[in-house]
């Protein structure tokens, strides 16, 4: 009884519950509904509305001022870029500095100094050096920011003080010839990163709650790598060149910040990403053996024992994290914060689905965790990189022995990689021998076929082996990595081949595709397994093609131009199967329970209709992320959702000001919804 | 605490203020009083984040085979001009503090990994009217005599103002 209280099940319990026969698989939505958070994504969905609302209408903003309207004099545009600076500042005062609405208004003065900067910039045709605007936007609203209580204003003016460090140091210094000060710069920002953490974790965070938010943490991690990531290469490549020493510093910087989160600070998630950022400095020590090689077999033998123990080392590193942090909770150490899981009792669980407690207690606390998917996603980086280098190297091997050799020989050996290494992957449980065996069937996979490829010269035949190698690896490979990259493989492959058969409406049918997979294979398991990654991969593959089209749209082999912008007859499919899509996680709810209520949906609908190809099934990943309550779709679905607002702006359809006449009323539409939400909440709380 | 709050948001309400209010003065003076100079063009065009679609200017001085090499160049300092008749400036030699002849012109530049910046790389206009830019020659520019110049428009082959068209 002692031992059924003590143990929790979140949803991330369920994917093993259901393979282990303890949940029957059409009972995994009802389970979700159970396990899901309400509470916590009744807040989200709220903020998420007015953060909606307050981010379209200062885009409105933006992108009016950008159109730079002739019909404005220089000085009525200053005044109306400072009432509403005032009003901003203003609003944020009376609505109570902390509300949500007041936080709302901070930082739209924070972004409002911004545009003032635009405005600036287009009546007196400045700035010379590209960066003097951000810097001094950092400097200006820095006194807003301290009076601030909200993480979202302190990432608001962090993002604009890094790109005026960025700017700074690529265009103000090494544009003018001081590559060194740039780099010393980039080194001393990353310092200054690990200095934030460090004050934050130790002296701010203990006492002030608000600023206990691991996304926070994990986002100056990720500015301390890549700010050192940038010094140490930079440094590193020019040493022969003038480029010092400080790449050493750089390194020592990484090396002694994974000492600290590791001894005085742990949490996975941070950990891992510094272990990764020590990673891609390291491994360019292996490029560096062989720099000034010919790039024969021996440098690629190299690479690929350098790039293979490194994984190899992470692994270790990462398995290392997960048991020590599992095993022995530290005090201080708020693991509940850190992981961000939230069950509920073993016994609630198993009496709302009329099941054996003991059985769900036993089988919980038997099943081997897996690795954090963040965790995978870093080691899976790494893998493919070994693997790539690994079907180089092996390509070469074969030729050098057999200078005549066959592709159907590179084929076998290929096949017999591929097919050895799937057996053993089934076989092993340790992680070490896992992901070199992944890496292993990529290497095998890919080397059979481009050898059938070399002998056939027929593309749709290798699009064809590699699909059915996809397939495999797909239905036979029980690993969250292999089954996310097979199932992305699949429909690539599926998109290629559309396109060079010249397939109309090729894009429309790939939206179609991969959103039916996507959503069926989250909700619904097959056999006894779940495909979440799978899943994920398919949901993902139209937004990612989006942003394939946005930066493509010029080549017209590739794709017609005119996709990234009209197509509105693609939009309408998108919109169609979004709709769709939503219809199908809700069946079976009545319309009082249907998630987002239509209220928001439809201006979720109508302000998808606007962005480029991809937008709606970012929306798409962020209602499923909501509905089925997993935190990382929804935080997938919002990135690529900030993206394709970004993109918005750069699409030549329709002009600026048209655009920020949508954009305005949308956000106003938005915040309509968000009044009246919040009031029936606070009416019925 | 809540003291402290509101007094930062004062003093960065000051500062905005003040500092907005301090340069668009000094830029207006510029624009009122300054002498003119235009510069020949060499331009290409995207858009810029937040301001919107612009025109990127290089100017035919700021590599002007006559410089000295970039090492002998400090990276920061004046140039010495000679406008010809049409007001169009050409390179004569680095500022010195010897008094200026008439028809010449002093212009502040920032040195760059090739040749130097006069600190105006880019024409911004309004979206959907990059046509009418299309036969820029020149950039007009007002220039101060502490050598602080602005850019306030573009002009063609024969020397004239391109206005921007009307709405």
């Amino acid at each position: 009884m002692l031992l059924t209280d003590s143990v929790t099940v979140s949803i991330d319990d369920l994917p093993n519950l259901i393979e282990g026969e303890v949940i029957e698989q059409s009972h995994y939505l009802k389970a979700i509904s159970f396990l899901r958070d309400g509470a916590f994504w009744k807040r989200w969905a709220i903020t998420a509305l007015l953060a909606l609302a307050v981010g379209h209408i200062l885009s409105g903003v933006i992108f009016f001022f950008a159109f730079n309207w002739n019909g404005l004099g220089g000085m009525t545009k200053f005044a109306i870029v400072g009432a509403g600076i005032i009003a901003s500042l203003s609003a944020w005062v009376l609505a109570k500095l902390d509300s949500p609405v007041g936080k709302a208004c901070g930082v739209a003065t924070t972004v409002l100094v911004g545009v003032m900067f635009a405005v600036f910039g287009q009546v007196y045709q400045t700035p010379a050096m590209i960066h003097t605007p951000f810097v001094f936007w950092a400097i200006l609203t820095l006194p807003f920011a301290l009076a601030s209580r909200s993480l979202a204003h302190w990432t608001v003016w962090l993002a604009v003080l890094v790109v005026a460090i960025s700017t700074y140091a690529n265009s103000g210094l090494r544009l003018a010839g001081n590559g060194g000060g740039a780099n010393t710069l980039n080194v001393i920002v990353s310092a200054g990163f690990i200095a934030a953490l460090v004050l934050l974790d130790k002296v701010l965070a203990p006492r002030m709650t608000w600023l206990h938010g691991e996304w926070f943490r994990v986002l100056l991690v990720l500015g301390a790598v890549i700010f050192a990531f940038a010094g140490f290469t930079e440094s590193f490549w020019e040493r022969n060149h003038g480029g010092g020493t400080l790449w050493i510093l750089a390194l020592a910087l990484i090396i002694g910040f994974v000492a600290y989160l590791n001894y005085l600070k742990p949490s996975l998630a941070t950990l891992s990403l510094a272990t990764f950022g020590g990673f891609t400095l390291i491994a360019q020590f292996g490029m560096k053996l062989i720099e000034g090689s010919t790039g024969g077999v021996d440098a690629l033998f190299v690479m690929f024992a350098w790039f293979g123990g490194l994984t190899v080392g992470m692994v270790a590193l990462f398995g290392h994290y997960s048991r020590r942090l599992k095993a022995t909770p530290k005090e201080g150490v708020d693991h509940k914060a850190e992981e961000e899981i939230v069950g509920v009792k073993s016994i609630e669980f198993s009496n709302y689905m009329e099941l054996e407690s003991s059985l769900v207690t036993e089988f919980i606390e038997s099943s081997e965790g897996e690795l954090p998917w963040y965790m995978s996603v870093f080691l899976a980086i790494a893998g493919i990189l070994t693997a790539i280098l690994g079907c180089a190297f092996s390509g070469f091997f074969i030729a050098l022995f057999w200078s005549d050799a066959s592709g159907y020989l590179h084929a076998m050996l290929g096949s017999f990689i591929f097919g050895l290494a799937i057996v053993l992957r089934r076989m092993t449980k340790s992680h070490y021998v896992q992901h070199m065996l992944n890496t292993m069937i990529m290497v095998g996979g890919t080397l059979a076929a481009f050898g059938f490829g070399n002998e056939i010269k027929n593309s749709d035949g290798v699009i064809a082996l590699l699909l059915i190698l996809s397939v495999l690896v797909f239905i036979s490979v029980r690993d969250r990595i292999m089954e996310f990259l097979s199932a992305a493989a699949i429909i690539t492959l599926i998109g290629v081949e559309l396109y060079h058969l010249k397939v109309p409406m090729a894009e429309s049918l790939i939206v179609v595709i991969s959103t039916v997979c996507g959503v069926v294979l989250l909700t619904k398991p097959i056999g006894k397994r779940l495909y979440h990654a799978a899943g994920t991969a398919f949901l993902m593959a139209p937004a990612v093609l989006g942003i394939a089209l946005v930066h493509a749209h010029r080549w017209e082999t590739l794709a017609n131009s005119a996709q990234f912008s009209d197509g509105l007859f693609m939009r309408f499919i998108s919109l169609l199967i979004l709709l769709g899509a939503v219809a199908y996680l809700n069946r079976g709810k009545t319309l009082q329970d249907f998630k987002p209520p239509r209220l928001v949906l439809i201006p979720l609908v109508i302000a998808a209709a606007f962005v480029p190809l991809g937008g709606g099934s970012a929306l798409l990943l962020m209602l499923t992320g909501y509905i089925l309550g997993s935190r990382n779709l929804a935080v997938i679905g919002t990135l690529l959702q900030i993206y394709f607002l970004t993109m918005f702006y750069y699409d030549l359809s329709l002009g600026l000001l048209t655009k920020s006449i949508i954009l305005f009323f949308t956000g106003v539409m938005f915040l309509g919804v968000w009044v009246f939400v919040n009031r029936r909440e606070g009416a019925a709380s | 605490m809540s003291t402290l709050r509101y007094g930062l948001i004062a003093v960065g309400l000051l500062g905005v203020v003040g500092f907005f209010g301090t340069q668009i003065k000094a830029l207006e003076t510029i624009k009122g009083n300054g002498q003119t100079v235009l510069l020949t063009l060499r331009p290409a065009d995207p858009r810029a984040l937040m301001m919107g679609d612009f025109m990127a200017l290089r100017y035919a001085e700021e590599r002007n085979r006559d410089l000295p090499k970039d090492k002998e160049l400090l990276a920061e300092g004046q140039f010495i001009l000679t406008l010809d008749e049409n007001k169009v400036g050409s390179f004569s030699h680095i500022a010195t503090d010897v008094k200026l002849e008439t028809g010449e012109i002093k212009l502040n530049y920032i040195r760059q990994r090739r040749g130097v910046t006069f600190g105006a790389p880019r024409y911004y206009f309004q979206n959907g009217t990059a046509q009418t830019y299309e036969t820029a020659a020149y950039g007009i520019f007002k220039v101060a005599p502490s050598g602080r110049a602005i850019l306030t428009g573009l002009a063609d082959e024969s020397f004239k103002r391109i206005d921007p068209p009307k709405n």
